[in-house]
């Protein structure tokens, strides 16, 4: 649980902070960014629920929560499998915990920021969007660099390799989602000549 | 004898059962009609009811065949382009006291697709199949006609063939032609065109572009622009016309120089996978345009802002309904005259309460009349509370009376987004100037957390990381 003290390290020091993670490797558990991750969701929700209504671009009335958080946690998920995979490939030296725990962490300026903006944004209207979306903007590039920091740092790796092991991860992350489509696909139609086929035996038989 | 009892008894229930199902399933039809707000359909109440039905012009003129185009003048005459039967059929507004016109200038009509009358009684009858449009007295004699334009731009190889036609105050003739709308003036000389439409963007045409041989690519025709399928010159001065042009708008309003001002949109809905398609409009007074679309044989009932105020008609085979709407014309009560191209029949249908309510707040509202803008829209809520124009309504009278609380709103409730975000606007200026003390202190208390905030987070990341090292020593 001493994990979760590097939440607010990670702001201000990001590198020290994946570097101490890497250095107590052995001590990794997943509980950490698995409460990491619930606070992100948690912020999430009380974002959507308190942000201004001409700036928020969620439709409250008709969303299903569930979804709207799921597709979060998909995104989430599946960059980190795909991270763990290419760095795997790619001489890199993180575990997939050790994974997580910094795509976690790097989620931490969302956290505590995203709730904050959606009480700032009452004070805005739609003329004052550009400033508002440029806010939470640097949140997300702020996020981004954390996810730069931690592959670099964790994984002993030039600017460059940096780069491509990122390029890397985001496009075998919407390869898997093809894939994972293709398959529903498939399966969907297996299944409905399944189902066909029983209908028509189903009736041979009655007649 | 029980037994006979306790069967009528059964027959009975069961009938009364039927009888209220089917009427309550009728009622459900034949009383509501729809208007669409962000892409959701609301209920209404029946915009517009069946009055009755023209299907003869009196017993010696007969019925129409094919009929192309409709007209109602100031004085309230009904002229009618019957184009399958070559003639022109005037008559009052119940199809009764008709005559025919049937020839200008000694030459018989052929294919009149057109025809416009201008507020004194002049009759202008596009005859396409005699390349020409012909002008007519009150009285249906000829006057003189206006044939090819005469001019060196258009060309050895044009084409003349007005399929409809309008003719302003000023005496400029329009017509359409495919795309454009050409002009000419009195004297019979082309005046330019006006109101091209645009070719939609392609992506598939993009790629055939880009990657198909020479060879190929000479082989390929390319896209031509939307034609145009009606216009009208309304009350307003302002031409409004109908196309299938989805990039710039499949309703168009052009001033004098062409350009349309009407918001560009999308009109109308899908219907069965197919694209809306508008054939005809009118435009009222008040400045409601109605159109028709020949897709999905509804009509679409638009304000000046393109508004939706409602979607009635449909395909059906029940007075009020369409097997294809093809001609629209609407005279001064508001009444519309819907010709079935299939049915081959006027129905004219007179609009309800409501609907007239909703015109007059919005012909009070563009005039300045707010306040009785205001008691209208609320009228329209009394009859449908779900109705999100009247909030919108509502919420600008509000905006006008400087009640900026209240146009906020309502038009949260309407789901107006802009609308919201003006009144917020200003209620918060109108807050900071009554408060400007305390606003200028809040904002530089905020102004000094957030720098505290920061440093503190700074000092306490920073604390962390030792409190973290020292653990991970003594463990």
């Amino acid at each position: 649980m001493d994990h979760l003290l590097l939440a607010i390290t990670v702001l201000f020091h990001p590198v020290d902070t994946f570097r101490m993670i890497k250095r107590d490797r052995s001590r990794l558990t997943i509980l950490p960014s698995l409460i990491l991750i619930g606070l992100m969701l948690f912020a999430r929700v009380i974002y959507i629920l308190i942000c201004h209504y001409p700036l928020s671009l969620v439709d409250r009335e008709n969303m299903v929560l569930w979804q709207e958080l799921a597709s979060y946690l998909i995104v989430l998920f599946s960059f980190v499998v795909m991270y763990y995979a290419c760095t795997s490939i790619i001489g890199g030296e993180v575990y997939s915990r050790e994974a997580l725990l910094a795509v976690s962490l790097s989620t931490v300026p969302y956290t505590i920021f995203m709730p904050i903006l959606g009480a700032f944004s009452h004070l805005m209207g739609k003329e004052q969007a550009g400033i508002y979306y440029g806010l939470i903007m640097s949140v997300w590039v702020w996020v981004m660099l954390l996810v730069i920091s931690s592959v670099y740092t964790m994984n002993s790796y030039s600017p460059a390799q940096t780069v491509f092991v990122l390029l890397c991860t985001v496009i075998s992350v919407f390869i898997f989602w093809a894939v994972c489509m293709l398959i529903y696909a498939l399966c969907n139609q297996v299944l409905g000549f399944i189902g066909n086929l029983l209908q028509e035996i189903r009736i041979r038989f009655s007649i | 004898m029980k037994r006979v009892l306790l069967i009528a008894c059964i027959f009975i229930m069961i009938s009364t059962f039927l009888v209220f199902h089917a009427s309550a399933f009728a009622a459900d039809e034949d009383t509501y009609d729809y208007t669409i707000s962000n892409s959701k359909r609301y209920p209404i109440p029946k915009a517009y009811t069946y009055v009755r039905t023209i299907e003869l012009i009196d017993n010696d003129i007969g019925s129409f065949d094919a009929v192309d185009d409709l007209f109602i003048d100031n004085k309230g005459r009904l002229y009618i382009a019957d184009t399958g039967n070559n003639r022109i059929i005037i008559s009052d507004l119940y199809g009764n006291n008709g005559f025919v016109v049937e020839e200008a200038d000694g030459i018989p009509f052929s294919e009149p697709r057109g025809i416009f009358v201008d507020s004194e009684g002049a009759i202008f009858v596009a005859d396409t199949g005699n390349s020409r449009i012909a002008h007519l007295n009150e009285q249906g004699q000829f006057v003189e006609s206006f044939g090819t334009p005469k001019s060196e731009l258009l060309g050895k190889d044009f084409i003349y063939s007005p399929s409809k036609v309008a003719v302003t105050d000023t005496g400029y003739i329009y017509s359409i032609k495919q795309q454009v709308l050409m002009r000419m003036d009195a004297n019979n000389e082309f005046k330019g065109y006006v109101g091209s439409t645009k070719i939609p963007f392609s992506l598939t045409y993009l790629f055939i572009r880009l990657f198909a041989s020479d060879e190929q690519l000479n082989k390929i025709r390319d896209p031509d622009p939307p034609s145009y399928n009606n216009f009208v010159l309304a009350p307003d001065g302002f031409i409004y016309a109908v196309s299938s042009d989805r990039a710039d708008g499949a309703i168009k309003k052009l001033n004098s120089v062409g350009n349309n001002i009407y918001p560009v949109k999308s009109f109308g809905e899908a219907y069965n996978g197919l694209p809306s398609s508008f054939i005809d409009l009118t435009v009222s007074k008040q400045g409601i345009i109605t159109v028709v679309d020949s897709t999905s044989g509804k009509i679409y009932q638009y304000d000046q802002n393109a508004d939706l105020l409602a979607v009635f008609g449909g395909h059906g085979n029940k007075n009020g309904s369409f097997a294809y709407p093809k001609c629209i014309a609407e005279d001064d009560d508001g009444n519309m005259y819907i010709y079935d191209g299939t049915l081959n029949k006027i129905q004219v249908l007179a609009p309800t309460h409501f609907i007239s309510l909703v015109h007059d707040a919005l012909h009070t509202y563009s005039y300045g009349n707010y306040d009785a803008a205001e008691k209208c829209w609320r009228e329209v809520l009394k009859i449908s509370e779900t109705y999100k124009l009247a909030y919108r309504g509502l919420g600008s009278w509000a905006y006008k009376m400087q009640d900026y609380e209240e146009a906020m709103r309502l038009y949260r409730i309407e789901d107006n987004k802009d609308g919201y975000s003006k009144a917020f606007t200003k209620n918060l200026y109108r807050l900071a100037n009554q408060h400007f003390l305390i606003v200028v202190i809040a904002l530089i208390a905020v102004l000094i957390l957030a720098f505290v905030s920061v440093k503190l987070l700074s000092r306490l990341s920073r604390y962390c990381e030792k409190v973290f090292l020292a653990r991970r020593e003594t463990k």
